[in-house]
């Protein structure tokens, strides 16, 4: 497995570790965090007891050939391994499209051909993301990949090329593609991984920093827990493996919520978690065109407003989804697992503990002080 | 109605090199901003007056006949008192009560309803003198901002204005056909919280106007002109897209050679709209402010 310490790729492991008996080896660059078996296990697969056994780390570079792999090493393991978990990426929105690519498809060309040599491979997962459907709109098939409508950022289109590399070893490998869908958090606890444009988007409204946003009320956005995605994938892969085949680990069109329902629901949300909150009044923000929010973004960034020029800086990636809406269809999981709806959490259920998490943890390190810390104070008085 | 701006002004550039604006003169300028009036103290002083005369003259109004004298500022005097307190209590309105010769009057001066203020006095001249047999009261309304105070506020530029205006029973024209507002007193300390109030301006204003149009029988369509309070161009670009209008039904042609004055916006602009042939009998007409406090208004006139 690759990727093992990215905030899904953990959560994979801690799945194949608990579905199955297999042996994980872990591919990872050298890091105090996973120096060893031990290590790995301490710091990323804490909740999963029992398992430094069937660990292994194996150091290694998804970007150079051969994996970074000794070539000793790399011959036994080829000789061993059944499944290959390919998550390793580079994940952020904001980086350069030559870093995602080295990252992302010549890493994926690396691993690809690495595995071209696993003489008893019987599965390659290519962990992706339905957003390699970049600017198109309406229902997006898992069966489609090719398109020339663009992309929103880096990561859209690296992942999409990774696609297309892996296309070269449809019929050479047992390959099948997984594309998760946007991660709030965990349907459990409310945990948050990693926090993202919907998280930065549901922070501008606890801070009543949400002017307006780009798109209709009515635009669905497709969000999955963490924990059901990661389970899900393994269910596919250990379970009902099918190559040759993509598949849309997301909320599909009948659990997406609309936009503007999101909304209200986290100002109820944020409402009961503080009514000193509730008692400001912020204003729910409207939905506008995209020149309508153009104009204002543009204005924004002309004038020297340092946090509103980073905050529609972080937001600019969930604009463009809500400025291209687009369902992603689930036919293919729901053949392979026809329950695969009614046991996937609805959001309704988990975006309290979610949203209290962000609160609680400020989104992240020294944001939003003011608000959180009084939070906290009124429940530890109570 | 009338008004007064100061024989002063100062372009970006000279502000600029004053520190008088915290934006780039360039950034002030692609909001719509040309340039920045600025009263001397005494020069503010005999505005007032000389707004209420005209405003008296044009209206061809005996000073006995006023009824009520409101006199609004959304800035605090400054208080020089000296050693003596008495001093405290010289109040502008019992001067210009004086000295506009408005002895039958009851005279209040309002404070703390920021840019809404203008609004806020007609909307209470029209209850006032609706319990009159044929009442009629002055506004008076003006600001300047201190010597040493920066001339931009929130991303528009500031300027000192004087305006009068005198609200009848019956009056021919510019009857007042609804006023409202929204209230939001959570931001009632603007210096702590601007950031959230730049967030809330669009969408409290595009439900500020849409109730006030929704109170009536009109719609946005019906609506010849809307009057601008003065801030950016690009902000009014902006709302305009959200309550679904073309920008030209804005009357905005006063932002780039006044700015934004407190109080007196929409008095300068309904004067030079007066003076443009801009209106016509019968035109509806809807005054949409934002003031500290905050509040978002409506006033809908019929011309």
């Amino acid at each position: 497995m690759t990727g093992a310490t990215g905030a899904l790729g953990r959560r994979l492991a801690c799945e194949v570790l608990r579905q199955s008996e297999a042996s994980l080896v872990v591919l990872s660059r050298c890091s105090p965090a996973s120096a060893t078996p031990a290590d790995f296990v301490r710091h990323y697969l804490p909740t999963v007891g029992g398992v430094v056994g069937r660990v292994q780390v194996v150091h290694g570079d998804v970007t150079v050939d051969g994996i970074g792999i000794p070539a000793g090493l790399s011959e036994k393991l080829q000789c061993r391994v059944t499944t290959i978990i390919h998550a390793a990426a580079v994940t952020r929105f904001d980086q350069s499209l030559a870093f995602c690519r080295a990252v992302n498809v010549r890493g994926t060309a690396n691993v690809l051909q690495w595995a071209g040599s696993c003489r008893r491979l019987t599965r390659f997962a290519l962990l992706s993301t339905p957003y390699v459907a970049g600017r198109r709109v309406g229902t997006i098939l898992e069966s489609e990949l090719a398109h020339e409508k663009g992309f929103a950022n880096t990561y859209e289109q690296s992942k999409y090329e990774a696609e297309i590399e892996a296309e070269r070893w449809w019929h050479e490998l047992p390959l099948a593609v997984y594309r998760t869908s946007t991660v709030l958090g965990d349907a459990g606890d409310g945990q948050v991984d990693r926090f993202t444009a919907p998280h930065f988007a549901f922070r501008l409204l606890w801070t009543g920093m949400a002017p307006m946003f780009p798109g209709r009320m009515d635009c669905p956005i497709d969000l999955i827990p963490g924990d059901y995605a990661a389970r899900a994938t393994v269910w596919l892969l250990l379970g009902r493996f099918k190559p040759q085949a993509r598949f849309h680990i997301a909320a599909g069109p009948r659990a997406s919520l609309p936009v503007g329902r999101l909304i209200d629901q986290a100002y109820e949300i944020f409402g009961h978690l503080d009514p000193e909150w509730a008692r400001r009044g912020y204003a729910k923000p409207p939905a506008v065109d995209a020149e309508t929010y153009a104009l204002f973004r543009n204005s924004v960034m002309r004038t020297a407003n340092p946090l509103y020029r980073r905050v529609l800086e972080q937001l600019d990636s969930f604009s463009e989804q809500l400025l291209t809406p687009k369902a992603f269809d689930i036919a293919n999981v729901l053949a392979e697992l026809p329950d695969y709806e009614e046991q996937m959490p609805r959001i309704e259920s988990y975006l309290p503990e979610v949203l209290r998490f962000c609160v609680h943890h400020d989104w992240k390190p020294g944001f939003g002080g003011r608000g959180a810390a009084a939070l906290r104070e009124r429940e530890a008085l109570s | 109605m009338t008004y007064r701006l100061p024989a002063v002004y100062q372009d970006l550039d000279e502000l600029a090199s004053r520190d008088l604006i915290h934006s780039e003169p360039a950034t002030l300028a692609e909001f719509g901003f040309r340039q920045s009036f600025a009263f001397e103290p005494a020069e503010f002083e005999d505005a007032w007056l000389e707004v209420g005369r005209e405003a008296l003259r044009g209206g061809e109004i005996e000073p006995e006949k006023v009824d009520w004298l409101l006199m609004y500022s959304g800035l605090p005097e400054s208080a020089d008192v000296d050693d003596d307190p008495l001093r405290l209590f010289r109040y502008r309105s019992s001067r210009l009560q004086h000295e506009l010769g408005l002895r039958r009057s009851r005279t209040l001066a309002l404070s703390q309803q920021g840019c809404s203020g203008l609004l806020s006095s007609i909307d209470l001249a029209c209850r006032l003198v609706a319990a009159e047999p044929s009442g009629t009261a002055l506004c008076l309304v003006g600001d300047m901002l201190p010597a040493t105070s920066r001339r931009e506020i929130m991303y528009s530029l500031m300027s000192d204005a004087v305006a009068a205006v005198v609200v009848q029973q019956g009056a021919g024209r510019n009857r007042v056909r609804k006023y409202s507002e929204l209230t939001q007193p959570y931001y009632w300390d603007p210096s702590a919280h601007p950031d959230e109030l730049l967030a809330a301006y669009f969408p409290l204003a595009q439900r500020a106007i849409r109730n006030c149009l929704a109170s009536t029988t009109k719609t946005a369509e019906d609506i010849r002109w809307f009057v601008p309070h003065n801030v950016s161009v690009r902000s009014w670009e902006i709302l305009a897209r959200l309550i679904g209008i073309q920008a030209e039904s804005v009357w905005a042609q006063n932002i780039s050679r006044v700015g934004h004055t407190v109080t007196c916006d929409h008095i300068i602009n309904l004067v030079d709209m007066e003076k443009a042939g801009a209106l016509k009998p019968g035109d509806d007409l809807l005054l949409f402010t934002f003031g500290f406090g905050a509040r978002w208004s409506c006033l809908l006139l019929e011309r």
